[in-house]
C-alpha cells in the first residue's frame, strides 16, 4: 500500500507535467497549424536558463523561474515568424519535419554549448526535498507538492482562458475552421502568435516543474520528452486538449507504477507499446471524436 | 587523404543509408512518413548475430532469413498501420523501435544495455553491400516508372481522384511497408557483421533524424535526391576536420528546417531532374552537331 502510494503521488506528479507539456502542443498544432517536435527541447532549454541563473544568483530560486518562464514564452515566440509559412499551409508533416531540425540545432547546441553536454544537477534547495507528508516509504515531498498544485493551477487557467475569454474564442474558433475564422474577422496572425506565447507561458512553467521533479536535465532530455509528448498527444488525437490531459495523467500514472512494481526498465516499452497498441485499435486516437464515432 | 579503410566504411555506411532512405522515400509517396524499416532492421541485426556467430549459418541465408523476418513482420504491422493517418502511421512505425529498444536493454541473453560482441566479419562486404543498395535502387527505379508508381503519386496528389479510378490507398500501403520492412531486413543483416558489435544504443532516433535529413534536404519528390545527397551530408562527418565534424547535428538542422520552408520539395526535384534532362540532350545533339561538321 506504501509502495502503491509512494508511486501514485510520482505518476501524479509527472502525469500533470506531461499535460501541461501537451496541452502546449496540442495549443500549437490546433491554433498555428504548426506540430512542434521541438516545443520539448524548448522546455528543456528553459531548465538550463533556471539552472545557469540559479548559478549566478546564488541559488535564488525566484528570479530563476522568472527567468524560466520568460525563456519559455521568448524561445517560443521567436521560432513564430520561422514557422509562419507552415502555419498558413497547415502543412502538418512539413511543420513535424522543420521543427525535427529545430530540435536537432537545440539539442546540439546544448550538448556543445552548455556545460560540456554533462548533465545538470538542480540544488537541493530549489528542488524541494523537504518532506510534506511522509507514511512508511511513501514520502511527499515539497516540491511534488508544488509541482501537482502548480500544473493544477495553470490548467485551470488555462481553461479558463479557452473556455470564457475573447482570446480562448478566437484560438477555438482557428482550431475548429482557420478560413471560416479569417472570414469571421478573425486576426489569424496575431490568434497564431497568442497561442506560440501561450504555449511558450505552459513550456516555461513546465520547465520548472520538470527541474524539481526530475532534479536534473540533459541534452538527451528533449528527445525523451518530445517522444512522450507526441506519444500521448496521439493517444489522445492530436489537437484534443481534454483527451490530452486525460492521457498524460494515466501515462504519467502508468509510468510510475511500472517502474516502482516491474523490476528492470520497462516504463518505457509499456508507454510505448500502448501507443502501438492504441494506433492500431484506433488509428485517429483514443479520445478522439472520429475515433468513438467510428470505433 | 582518407585511408582505403576509411573510404569503404564511408561506402558501405552511406549504402545501408541508401536502403534505409529509400524505405522511407518509398512510403512518403504517398504523404506516410513510415520508419518501421529501422525496426526490422534491428530485429534483423540481431538475428543475423545469433545465426552468424552462434548457430554457424553461413551470411547468405542469414540475409534471406532476415529480410522474409523483415518483410513478414513489416506486413503483420501494416495490415493496421495502413489504416492510420500520415502522422499516427509514422508513431505506430516508430513505436516497435522504441518497445525493442527498452526490451533488449532489459534482456540478458540479448546482451542487455552492453550489447552483443565478437560478430564475425564477412570478407566480401562491400561488393555485396554496393550490389545490394544498387538492386534496391533499380527496383525502386523500376517503381517509380511503373503504372503502380504514378498510381501512388496520384495517391497523394489527388487522393479523390485516386478513389475514383480505383487505387486502394490501403493497399498500397501494406505492400509499400512491407517492402520497407524487407529493406530494414536486409540492412540490418548487412550493419551487423559490418560493424562486429551490436547494442540497443545503435538503433536510436539518430539513425532516423540522419535519414530523414538525408530525404528531405536532398529532395522527396525523386528517387535522385537521396542519391546525391547522402554522400555529400554523410561525408561531412568523416571528412571535416574533427572540430567542425562535430557540429554535424546543427547543420543537418539547419539544412533541414532551412528546406522544408524555402523549398519544400528539397534540392532536387523533378523539375530539377527534368531540365538536367533536356540540358543534357542539348549538349549531346550540340556535340554530334561539333562532329559532323568536323568530319
Amino acid at each position: 500500500m506504501e509502495i502503491f502510494l509512494a508511486q501514485w503521488i510520482n505518476g501524479i506528479s509527472l502525469g500533470s507535467i506531461y499535460a501541461l507539456l501537451v496541452i502546449g502542443f496540442n495549443l500549437m498544432s490546433i491554433v498555428a497549424g504548426v506540430t512542434h517536435f521541438a516545443y520539448p527541447h524548448v522546455v528543456v532549454l528553459s531548465m538550463y536558463v533556471i539552472w545557469y541563473v540559479l548559478g549566478a544568483t546564488g541559488d535564488n530560486a525566484p528570479i530563476a523561474i522568472l527567468a524560466g518562464i520568460g525563456s519559455g514564452v521568448a524561445i517560443s515566440l521567436a521560432t513564430e515568424p520561422i514557422f509562419r509559412p507552415l502555419t498558413a499551409r497547415r502543412a502538418w508533416i512539413a511543420s513535424f519535419i522543420a521543427t525535427l531540425g529545430l530540435s536537432m540545432i537545440i539539442t546540439d547546441a546544448m550538448a556543445h554549448g552548455m556545460h560540456a553536454g554533462r548533465v545538470i544537477p538542480f540544488p537541493t534547495s530549489f528542488v524541494g526535498t523537504v518532506p510534506v507528508y511522509q507514511l512508511g516509504v511513501a514520502t511527499l515531498f515539497r516540491g511534488q507538492l508544488m509541482t501537482f498544485i502548480g500544473c493544477i493551477s495553470v490548467m485551470v487557467g488555462f481553461f479558463y482562458l479557452l473556455y470564457r475569454t475573447q482570446t480562448g474564442r478566437a484560438f477555438r474558433s482557428m482550431a475548429e475552421n482557420p478560413f471560416v475564422a479569417r472570414l469571421r474577422g478573425i486576426p489569424i496572425a496575431r490568434t497564431s502568435r497568442n497561442s506560440y506565447v501561450i504555449a511558450g507561458l505552459l513550456g516555461g512553467m513546465s520547465s520548472v516543474f520538470l527541474s524539481m521533479a526530475l532534479r536534473y536535465a540533459s541534452p538527451a532530455l528533449g528527445n525523451f520528452l518530445a517522444l512522450k509528448v507526441v506519444t500521448i498527444a496521439l493517444l489522445a488525437g492530436l489537437g484534443n486538449l481534454r483527451g490530452g490531459l486525460i492521457a498524460a495523467l494515466i501515462i504519467g500514472m502508468v509510468e510510475s507504477m511500472v517502474t516502482g512494481y516491474v523490476p528492470g526498465e520497462w516504463a518505457g516499452a509499456v508507454v510505448f507499446g500502448a501507443m502501438l497498441i492504441a494506433i492500431m485499435a484506433r488509428p485517429a486516437g483514443v479520445f478522439s471524436q472520429e475515433a468513438q464515432s467510428s470505433g | 587523404m582518407p585511408s582505403g579503410a576509411v573510404v569503404e566504411h564511408f561506402l558501405i555506411e552511406v549504402a545501408i543509408y541508401y536502403i534505409l532512405t529509400w524505405s522511407i522515400y518509398l512510403n512518403y509517396r504517398q504523404g506516410h512518413l513510415y520508419v518501421g524499416s529501422f525496426f526490422t532492421m534491428g530485429l534483423a541485426a540481431y538475428l543475423t548475430t545469433f545465426a552468424i556467430r552462434d548457430w554457424g549459418w553461413p551470411f547468405e541465408l542469414a540475409v534471406l532469413t532476415s529480410v522474409a523476418l523483415g518483410a513478414g513482420i513489416a506486413f503483420l504491422l501494416a495490415l493496421r498501420l495502413g489504416k492510420a493517418s500520415s502522422f499516427a502511421n509514422m508513431l505506430g512505425s516508430l513505436a516497435p523501435l522504441l518497445v525493442f529498444q527498452v526490451v533488449v536493454r532489459n534482456l540478458e541473453f540479448l546482451g542487455g544495455a552492453m550489447g552483443l560482441f565478437a560478430i564475425p566479419k564477412v570478407g566480401y562486404l562491400l561488393p555485396f553491400t554496393l550490389g545490394a543498395a544498387a538492386l534496391v535502387g533499380l527496383a525502386v527505379y523500376r517503381w517509380d516508372h511503373s503504372h503502380l508508381g504514378r498510381a501512388q503519386d496520384v495517391l497523394s496528389d489527388a487522393p479523390e481522384v485516386a478513389a475514383t479510378q480505383g487505387t486502394t490507398a490501403y493497399k498500397f500501403a501494406v505492400a509499400l511497408e512491407t517492402a520497407a520492412g524487407a529493406m530494414g531486413g536486409l540492412v540490418g543483416a548487412i550493419y551487423a557483421p559490418f560493424v562486429g558489435s551490436i547494442s540497443p544504443h545503435g538503433f536510436n532516433f539518430g539513425l532516423i533524424i540522419n535519414s530523414a535529413t538525408f530525404l528531405f534536404v536532398g529532395g522527396h519528390t525523386t528517387m535522385w535526391g537521396l542519391v546525391v545527397f547522402t554522400p555529400i551530408l554523410w561525408g561531412l562527418r568523416i571528412f571535416l576536420p574533427s572540430q567542425a565534424a562535430s557540429w554535424t547535428l546543427i547543420i543537418y538542422g539547419t539544412l533541414l528546417a532551412a528546406v522544408i520552408l524555402l523549398r519544400p520539395e528539397g534540392v532536387i526535384t523533378r523539375q530539377v531532374l527534368r531540365s538536367i534532362r533536356v540540358n543534357s540532350q542539348a549538349l549531346v545533339e550540340r556535340l554530334k552537331t561539333v562532329r559532323a561538321n568536323r568530319v
